[in-house]
């Protein structure tokens, strides 16, 4: 398995064909950190990371650094890595207190509202938007629609849809959902995570989680950079 | 190495809904907190507010324990009475250095009929803490292997990891040769010099074949007038010698070497 380098910077005329396959490439990333997020660590998921080959140049140096750990937690597992994998997801995304600034709590709407609580505005405008692109959450999913696993998957599947369009022919829909994309970064996963990752970074203690913390960082940040200069010469 | 291929069950969480119409959704129905939740000091209009205090630090690490070995050993031994059998034999295996996942497997071994929430993973790291055991393997962080392509690209590849062992320390070599299962029978039997009768009649049943179930013991001692005052059941005989070596647990209690050697001296006292 092969984790998939940054996208370049679209300053020189990409092809539909080339456009089509960063797209799918951002995909794979967008689910890869998503998963991350979801649930803890399972066997089958470690033995994957213990076989990826993780960019150690991708021009930056937030998803650098980020890979780098990930690969290095990756070089130092032992018989209960899942055990220290699951505690240390407990420690950073729920925590041991009630002041609601005791873990990295993976809500939108904890980061955007005022006494950081849970299922707030943020929760409707993403699920509104979910709904206008024809997704809903799975019955399986006991979380809410802030999540950052169901943004990042949200992202994920709009980068899929583009790519699909692209690969068809159809320009007007790849753009639409760019356009959606950036739209949302802006307005919520950008806008919010950093604020996330930096108490990841606090309350993390595994390399794993860590480099979660900064490649979550790296590769939003080097993803709307891409987006906007994708579209503004669109 | 595969393409990754995190992408389709990622998307497991978001499904497609062709059906939907976004003009026609109402608004799901608010659901209001109940007065209890909400707390008596809640302003009516305020959302709920479960979780709102001051910004935390990172909770501080429990202070070291800075006492001797040799000290936080005995107090685990202590401690972890029950568990006393399962540290003597994790100490015994390690004597030579073992892989991790060869000490969890002894330890399931050793807890096969003796389930404990504890498994070789949180025992071991005990004896880690409290000086009698330690990782060998381990001591420095593996790096991964930076593999530079011929276009210029450049991977993080994790690397194989040098095995982590568990090897007994001189501290818990210490303790597991001064560990007398012996003395420490003769010490409880002197203890309890006035149930010696009682000690000699579960050993006695655990010395049958099949050995004896809790209820069997239970059964013949629970009118024993020694027993009365102060009350005691069998179980507290059954496990002061299981503690100390004299029985084992493998689905009945039954008897051990050094248990029927004991029962052989309290027979012959009894009889003289």
């Amino acid at each position: 398995m092969e984790q998939t380098a940054t996208e370049p910077a679209a300053d020189e005329a990409l092809s539909a064909e080339d456009l089509a396959l960063i797209a799918r490439q951002r995909a794979a990333t967008y689910a890869f950190i998503a998963r991350l997020y979801r649930v803890e660590v399972d066997q089958d998921l470690l033995d994957s990371l213990a076989a990826t080959r993780y960019p150690a140049r991708t021009g930056n140096d937030d998803v650098d650094h980020g890979y780098y750990l990930i690969a290095r937690f990756m070089s130092n597992t032992w018989a209960d890595t899942l055990t220290d994998l699951a505690v240390d997801y407990v420690r950073a995304f729920i925590g041991h207190g009630n002041n609601a600034y005791s873990a990295a709590y993976p809500y939108e709407s904890v980061y955007t509202s005022e006494k950081r609580l849970m299922m707030q505005d943020a929760r409707d405008e993403v699920l509104a938007i979910y709904r206008s692109c024809h997704l809903d959450k799975s019955a399986s999913w006991k979380e809410n629609e802030d999540h950052i696993a169901v943004e990042l998957e949200f992202m994920q599947i709009m980068c899929e849809r583009a790519a699909a369009a692209l690969e068809t022919g159809d320009e007007d829909a790849a753009m639409t959902a760019f356009k959606t994309q950036r739209n949302f970064l802006d307005d919520h996963l950008y806008a919010w995570a950093g604020m996330m990752t930096a108490d990841l970074k606090k309350f993390a203690r595994t390399d794993l989680y860590q480099g979660l913390a900064y490649l979550t960082d790296g590769f939003l940040k080097t993803d709307h950079e891409f987006l906007a200069d994708l579209l503004d010469e669109a | 190495m595969n393409e990754l291929s995190h992408a389709t069950d990622a998307a497991d969480d978001l499904v497609l809904d062709e059906e939907f119409d976004p003009l026609a959704a109402a608004d799901p129905e608010p659901v209001e907190p109940s007065a209890a939740e909400a707390g008596a000091d809640a302003e009516e209009g305020d959302a709920f507010l479960p979780y709102v205090g001051s910004p935390d630090e990172a909770p501080a690490a429990p202070a070291p324990d800075e006492r001797p070995a040799a000290e936080r050993i005995a107090d685990l031994f202590d401690r972890m009475r029950p568990r006393r059998q399962v540290f003597l034999g994790i100490l015994r295996f390690c004597q030579t250095p073992q892989r991790i996942a060869d000490v969890d497997a002894e330890v399931e071994r050793l807890q096969e009929h003796d389930y404990s929430v504890y498994n070789g993973a949180n025992l071991c790291g005990q004896l880690e803490r409290a000086g009698a055991l330690e990782r060998t393997g381990s001591d420095e962080v593996s790096e991964p292997q930076l593999v530079e392509e011929d276009d210029g690209s450049a991977y993080w590849v994790p690397t194989e990891h040098v095995p982590e062992q568990w090897q007994i320390t001189e501290a818990g070599q210490a303790y597991l040769d001064a560990d007398a299962p012996e003395d420490r029978l003769r010490a409880k039997l002197a203890e309890d010099a006035a149930y010696e009768r009682i000690y000699l009649k579960v050993l006695t049943m655990c010395a049958a074949e099949g050995g004896a179930t809790a209820k069997a013991m239970d059964d013949a001692l629970i009118n024993d007038e020694l027993l009365q005052k102060p009350r005691l059941y069998a179980a507290y005989f059954f496990n002061n010698l299981a503690e100390c070596g004299a029985l084992v647990w493998d689905g009945a209690w039954r008897i051990t070497d050094l248990g029927r050697a004991c029962a052989d001296e309290l027979a012959a006292r009894a009889e003289a």
